[in-house]
């Protein structure tokens, strides 16, 4: 799989990488376009810009690079645009964005507003093991 | 010069519009997109300052202008040393095209209405990144937006979530 990334503060991106043994990320924090969950995409320029407008010249970016094995075991929902669009528009429509979650490990697919980049939403506890897990790579960018 | 922007679009409780990303807090898009400025004709202008950002090893960050010059009627380009970037008018419904600023901070391309334009490879600003630590921010909010400084504080509040 790919490299993925999380724009955000350069306190929270440290917070998040922990140490090689152990990260802090918390997949009940965070929402958006699939709901609750913790959300990286495969653009890093969009991350960084993301995570500037927020915090300016405190942002970073968390790279993150899971093992392709390992990933693989997870439960992922996979979705085309026209998946990902319904998806959004009923969480929208239900004000769910901070609050939805499936019974799958995460759900992947296109930004519903910048379908070539694709973002993929961690939502369960086995998906949290993995990210701040040894098998997963996390770097401060 | 007019700036390009990277605004975030207002979420349904706000009036349509475009707003900055840190007035939405946690509610920030993981997209924000691109928009520029019309003129008082409704028109584009011939260029627009587009400011970019790098990350130097340290961490410390270089904010430098350049220059996004009209190129036809709907395209944009943006020159980086040997590198070409190139941005299109997204193509979205009429009644949405031309949609103002319905935040609160301060800038003087705020009064004009925007439209939004996209990357037309996304991969390149990937490239860039890539190779020199540099993204294409546009218009960097905390230097130019009046009152960010008072929406930053809220949204560095340990007790906030991140998302």
């Amino acid at each position: 799989m790919p490299v993925l990334y999380h724009g955000t503060s350069r306190g929270f991106a440290t917070a998040m990488a922990g140490t090689p043994a152990a990260g802090g990320i918390d997949v009940t924090q965070g929402g958006g376009e699939f709901g609750r969950g913790f959300y990286a995409q495969d653009s890093n320029s969009n991350a960084a810009r993301r995570g500037q407008t927020r915090y300016g010249n405190s942002s970073a970016v968390l790279s993150l690079t899971v093992d392709e094995r390992e990933y693989h075991t997870l439960n992922v929902w996979r979705l085309t645009l026209n998946m990902a669009q319904k998806l959004n528009s009923q969480l929208r429509a239900n004000n769910a964005q901070d609050t939805y979650t499936s019974a799958d490990d995460a759900i992947v697919g296109p930004l519903v507003y910048q379908p070539p980049i694709e973002q993929q939403k961690f939502q369960t506890t086995s998906a949290q093991t993995l990210l701040n897990g040894p098998l997963t790579q996390r770097a401060v960018i | 010069m007019a700036f390009l922007h990277s605004l975030a679009r207002a979420e349904p409780k706000w009036k349509k519009g475009w707003c900055a990303p840190v007035e939405l807090g946690n509610a920030t898009p993981h997209y924000v997109s691109f928009v520029l400025p019309l003129d008082e004709d409704g028109g584009f202008f011939r260029e627009y300052t587009c400011e970019t950002v790098t990350v130097k090893k340290d961490g410390s960050k270089k904010i430098g202008p350049h220059k996004l010059v009209r190129h036809g009627e709907r395209s944009f380009v943006l020159h980086l040393g040997a590198r070409d970037l190139w941005f299109t008018v997204r193509a979205v419904p009429s009644k949405d095209r031309r949609l103002s600023y319905v935040g609160s901070l301060g800038h003087d391309d705020f009064a004009s209405l925007f439209v939004e334009v996209e990357p037309e490879k996304p991969k390149e600003l990937d490239r860039l990144y890539d190779e020199r630590r540099t993204f294409v921010i546009g218009c960097e909010p905390f230097s130019h937006y009046a009152g960010i400084e008072r929406l930053a504080d809220l949204s560095a509040r340990p007790a906030l979530a991140e998302k």
